[in-house]
């Protein structure tokens, strides 16, 4: 029949046949059968919630590491074509690769900040997922998850900053690995494993590249994998949860369902089991207990099929179309070849392990690298299960008091936390208290104290207004996730040879702080 | 501010059977679901015998029923109904009386020459398709006629319209002796008198009324109640009477002029048309009162108008031959509907509306007639007023005019087609027979029975005009109930329902068909509007490939998905795969209902369903299904992954067993 569209006819030729079960999607049942019966396709439900889909809601954050880690993966297949993890030979194929390789400065680029661009939006991510009070039952476990997720992405970062074998790789990873043996009793043995041996060299260089090419990219398919199937297995995005509890700002969240009715108004479509109407519903099968996907519409979805295919499509390709900007913007730098003779000024770690170096300033080693981390890290594991109320998930900050803890604890760590950084580095307590008292009330008591009452303080007020949980929750990780950027900042920006602080515009020597990048 | 919860029910056995929608609506419960599936799959023979188990008049309807059950089909809530009364006709047209099988036709006293068709005369058996296990099917009176002698009784049937004939096929069938009594020289009441040719030819109605008098009731013409016997006559002579005389009187505009010369009845003018043929007068310019469907019956008619009564009313080239001649000879040129009511508020289906301004038929809204001015004794011009509004806010017929607003219609004639009622002079005070103000006579609507014992009633006489499948099914239940009353049996409904697992690898050939969704809907062809002359058939039966495309559409309703919560693991992947979003898992808080759900909850989870309501911790689950949304396409019972969910299909019988009244 000539008169049937184009895509029908294609739907009953014999090739499509051979691998669809299906016709073309162009209605319910279809777009139903399309999702379910791909390979990749049913790793999504057939329908979404719209309130998941929004972009003020999810950022789409996690589909773009997902895009990262693809792109990481397909540039490092064809950087380790002609890599080789040899002390002699790493330097000579890095610097083949960037010039006599076709495409090989672009596809090291790429993978570059696709690296960096991963790291960064696996913290942006964490920190959606907390604001957004995703991390609430059920889906604590799925937030463990991520945080191991957080720490093999630094490891994998981490353990690939060395390959160039560079004197920017070289010093950023003894510095780093400098941090791991100030672990108090283990730190040698822990730094030892790390590098094979005494010194940073061909030990270090090849258990770097086998964690960096091997091990941490098979645990990240595996645990990404598992996250993925878990976000569904807890009944999708916490979006949806919204309006399932009185919210905390009832006329707020009054107002986006009003929103809502009206989209389904005047799309003309009859509104999906409405409530408290005349319309009644066949009670065909009662069960015992619960499950987080109870109650999970269908009312209020859309069919993935094609929106959300267009959604991750269109990410993939903004995240490429991102990488592709500023690989031509700007290179990998690759400087003078590792020479552990030559000590480079200064010596700065990978730039999410600065803030640590930052820390590092003020304190004593074993405090600043290792314990106070260890605890933001048993920190992050432990918030669900201090926070274990349902209530509250699926919005930005929960309510309009928490949107209002957030910013003020965001403000007041804005302005301590540079203000400690200052004094600290002007009135330094271990030169002052040199030879006065013992050196762990400057390296340890002082700074364990000030930090402590910083990090107090905004908690204590707080506790004027009755906190809820998740409010005393909202003040922490505020606290905790400034102070991180500050630190970062601080570390990145304001620090100059000798990790003195200087204006970033005004350091001596015309070093650039941003050319490690 | 209570919370606000769903509303469910606990299914039950007519909550099953009102879900097959086609099968609930039809008023003699025909499967049509049941003959749809069966033409999908190429089983013609067995689809008429479904269509026509329940009904007699199984061809007629094939032809002109008004399809209540298209009007409930659930596709028609997709895109648009199956198109069940066409397929109807696609296997009456194979296996029905029109052309069917030989057999031997008694001489038909109406007619000279018996019709060229043939008759139906296989046997025609319960198949146990579903639900064609109906208390009047025909297996169910063909075995109680096997069982039975004759019975000795002897029943009158007044009318021999589709109710008096219905009654008439069904008590010869369980044994009684039944005269038939017809006013008009030829049977069929309305069928022949009401219902234009070229939508029913006379053929069809002559074998299908052969073939119920082929069972034994004797059939007296020209016998008109009032005139030639009277009610009394018949209750001495007979042991029952059933009275189906139609409803035959005009209702009157009330206006002046209404009794000059070329003022018609619709009644009278289609009965001058079906009985006289179609060389009557009515002049050039028609007009027509009315915009009902009998109204744009009488408009098309009118159109017709002019070329003769043909013999080969099949022929069109002849037909077209005859209505050349008949142009120059001054037929009907303009014909105009004068309607009270808007547009949207006209009683006529939309498609009636649309078919007769296809024709040419110009219908005007919102114009009253107020006087009919004459000239010479003949009707030469209508005068009417605008309507403002038709209904009050009430919603009751009372049409606000516009002053002012007078205008004149010449015309050469008037046809008011307002409505019928009956006509009940022949009604006298012995005979206990009482009548409403409507024009009907009054009685138990259950059995049919009149207040004159004995006397039974059906059809128009006793609702007014309705369909010709109510008066079919008027026919049935007033000869089952004169059955018990003159058998003096007790009846005692019995009622089966069975649920069948569909295995999911036959799904695709037991369920609805592949692609079932995809094929739009057709409608019958038609002939061209400018071969549309005298009796020529306007709709034409489907061809075979579209009425097996059209009998797929359907989405096969008996089948439903049905739930095991012992296996159910909540993981709600049939409420995310289901295309058309008919399920749903709650929270059983969150339900609330009537006392049996109530019941059902605490004796299914051992907790009273208030104590949800309270806020109880047991948390449990409950799932909703909007049946009025599924489209049977299994996805659910595909995806679920503990086949906690299977398609079954729901099968039932209802009859009635006759046993003798047990003596106080």
């Amino acid at each position: 029949m000539s008169n049937e569209p184009w895509t029908t006819r294609i739907a009953r030729s014999r090739v499509w046949r051979s691998y669809f079960r299906h016709g073309w999607p162009d209605n319910p049942l279809d777009r139903s059968l399309v999702m379910t019966s791909g390979l990749f396709f049913h790793l999504h439900s057939v329908k979404s919630s719209r309130k998941s889909l929004r972009w003020s809601y999810s950022m789409g954050l996690g589909i773009m590491i997902v895009a990262l880690f693809l792109i990481l993966l397909f540039t490092g297949t064809l950087l380790m074509f002609y890599y080789i993890p040899s002390v002699e030979q790493a330097y000579p194929t890095m610097k083949e690769i960037q010039t006599a390789i076709p495409l090989g400065q672009f596809t090291r680029d790429m993978h570059r900040w696709a690296a960096q661009l991963m790291v960064l939006a696996v913290i942006l991510h964490a920190a959606r997922v907390f604001y957004t009070g995703a991390y609430k039952p059920p889906r604590e476990f799925n937030w463990i998850i991520g945080v191991f997720l957080l720490l093999i992405t630094l490891g994998a970062s981490f353990t690939g900053y060395l390959l160039p074998w560079d004197q920017l790789s070289y010093w950023a990873i003894t510095v780093g690995t400098n941090i791991a043996g100030y672990a108090p009793g283990i730190g040698d043995i822990v730094r030892a494993l790390l590098l094979g041996g005494r010194e940073v060299g061909q030990n270090a260089l090849i258990r770097f590249y086998t964690l960096h090419i091997m091990v941490f990219p098979l645990l990240l398919i595996g645990i990404i994998s598992y996250h993925l199937w878990r976000v569904r297995k807890d009944g999708g995005l916490a979006a949806q949860d919204a309006d399932l509890g009185v919210d905390g700002d009832p006329s707020e969240a009054e107002a986006t369902l009003v929103a809502d009715t009206e989209q389904t108004a005047s799309s003309g479509q009859p509104e999906i089991f409405p409530k408290n109407t005349s319309k009644t519903y066949g009670l065909v099968e009662l069960m015992r207990g619960g499950s987080p996907m109870v109650g999970r519409g269908p009312e209020d979805t859309v069919f993935s099929f094609p929106v959300v295919l267009l959604l991750e499509l269109a990410l993939f390709l903004g995240t490429s179309l991102l990488l592709f900007v500023l690989s031509l913007l700007r290179h990998a730098p690759l400087g003078e070849i590792a020479n552990p003779l030559v000590t480079v000024d200064p010596a700065k770690a990978p730039w999410y392990f600065v803030g640590l170096q930052e820390l590092l300033e003020h304190m004593h080693p074993a405090l600043a690298g290792i314990l106070i981390p260890g605890i933001l890290v048993i920190f992050l594991l432990t918030i669900p299960y201090l926070d274990n109320d349902r209530f509250g998930a699926g919005r930005w900050f929960t309510s309009t008091r928490g949107k209002r803890i957030a910013l003020w604890t965001a403000l007041y760590t804005a302005v301590v936390m540079p203000i400690y950084i200052l004094l600290d580095n002007f009135i330094v307590p271990r030169e002052i208290l040199r030879g006065v008292a013992p050196e762990y009330v400057s390296q340890w008591l002082i700074p364990i104290v000030i930090i402590g009452v910083l990090v107090a303080l905004p908690v204590l007020a707080l506790r004027r207004w009755r906190p809820t949980p998740r409010e005393t929750m909202l003040a922490l990780f505020t606290v905790m996730f400034v102070a991180a950027v500050i630190f970062t900042l601080s570390g990145l920006l304001f620090r100059g040879p000798g990790f003195k602080l200087y204006w970033p515009w005004n350091m001596p020597g015309g070093y650039n702080p941003l050319s490690d990048l | 501010m209570p919370e606000e919860r769903f509303q469910a029910f606990v299914p039950d056995f007519d909550y099953y059977r009102s879900l097959v929608a086609c099968q609930f609506a039809c008023p003699v419960g025909t499967d049509a679901r049941g003959y749809v599936t069966a033409i999908a799959r190429g089983e013609y023979e067995q689809a008429y015998r479904i269509a026509r188990e329940v009904n007699p008049f199984a061809s007629t309807c094939g032809w002109v029923c008004g399809a209540p059950c298209e009007a409930a089909c659930r596709r028609g809530k997709i895109d648009s109904p199956v198109a069940i009364r066409a397929l109807k006709r696609f296997v009456d047209d194979r296996y029905g009386v029109f052309w069917g099988e030989e057999s031997d036709l008694p001489p038909l006293p109406w007619r000279e020459q018996s019709p060229a068709g043939q008759s139906y005369t296989g046997v025609t058996i319960g198949l146990d398709l579903g639900n064609s296990d109906l208390p009047h099917g025909l297996r169910q009176l063909r075995r109680a006629t096997d069982r039975r002698e004759h019975t000795g009784k002897r029943v009158a049937v007044v009318g021999s319209g589709p109710a008096g004939l219905t009654c008439a096929h069904d008590l010869a069938l369980l044994g009684h002796d039944v005269v038939i009594f017809e006013a008009a020289s030829a049977p069929g009441g309305m069928l022949r008198l009401g219902v234009p040719e070229y939508r029913l030819p006379r053929d069809l109605i002559d074998l299908e009324i052969a073939s119920i008098l082929a069972l034994g009731p004797e059939l007296r013409l020209n016998q008109a109640l009032g005139r030639d016997f009277s009610l009394a006559d018949l209750r001495a002579e007979f042991d029952a009477v059933f009275l189906g005389i139609g409803t035959y009187q005009g209702r009157q505009l009330n206006v002046e002029g209404e009794e000059l010369d070329g003022v018609l009845r619709a009644v009278d003018f289609l009965l001058n048309v079906n009985l006289g043929g179609y060389n009557l007068d009515l002049g050039r310019k028609v007009l027509v009162i009315g915009g009902g469907n009998v109204a744009m019956d009488v408009a098309r008619t009118a159109l017709r108008v002019g070329s003769p009564h043909s013999e080969a009313s099949g022929d069109i080239s002849l037909a077209l031959d005859v209505a050349r001649t008949a142009v120059r000879l001054g037929a009907t040129e303009e014909v105009h509907c004068l309607v009270v009511e808007d547009r949207g508020e006209m009683l006529a289906d939309p498609y009636e509306v649309q078919e007769a301004e296809n024709e040419g038929v110009i219908i005007h809204n919102h114009v009253a007639p107020r006087r009919i001015r004459g000239q010479n004794g003949r009707a030469v011009a209508v005068e009417t007023l605008d309507v403002a509004r038709t209904f009050d806010d009430e919603g009751r017929f009372n049409p606000q005019l516009i002053e002012d607003t007078q205008r004149t219609w010449g015309c050469d004639s008037v046809i008011v087609s307002i409505g019928q009622t009956g006509e009940l002079g022949w009604v006298q005070p012995e005979d206990g027979l009482e009548v409403t103000r409507r024009g009907t006579v009054a009685m138990d609507r259950k059995t049919l029975a009149t207040t004159a014992p004995g006397v039974y009633v059906g059809g128009d006489i006793a609702f007014g005009p309705r369909l010709i499948i109510n008066a079919v099914a008027d026919g049935q239940r007033a000869a089952r109930n004169m059955h018990i009353y003159l058998q003096k049996v007790e009846p005692r409904a019995v009622r089966k329902g069975w649920m069948t697992t569909i295995d999911l690898h036959d799904y695709p050939t037991r369920g609805p068909v592949p692609g079932y969704l995809r094929h739009p809907s057709k409608r019958p062809p038609e002939i061209p509007v400018d071969r549309r002359i005298g009796v020529s058939q306007v709709e034409l039966a489907f061809s075979e490939r579209d009425a097996r495309v059209q009998g797929e559409r359907c989405l096969v309703c008996t089948v439903n998905p049905v739930f095991d919560g012992d296996l159910c693991i909540l993981c709600n992947g049939c409420v995310d795969v289901c295309p058309t979003d008919c399920l749903r898992l709650t929270p059983v808080d969150q339900v609330t209902g009537n006392e049996t759900l109530a019941a059902v909850v605490e004796a299914r989870l051992g907790t009273p369903l208030a104590a949800f309501h309270q806020g109880q911790m047991t948390q449990a689950t409950a799932m909703l299904f909007d049946p009025t949304l599924c489209i049977r396409c299994a996805l659910c019972a595909q995806r679920c992954p503990t086949d906690a969910i299977t398609m079954e299909t729901f099968r039932f019988s209802e009859r009635i067993i006759l046993e003798p009244e047990v003596s106080a």
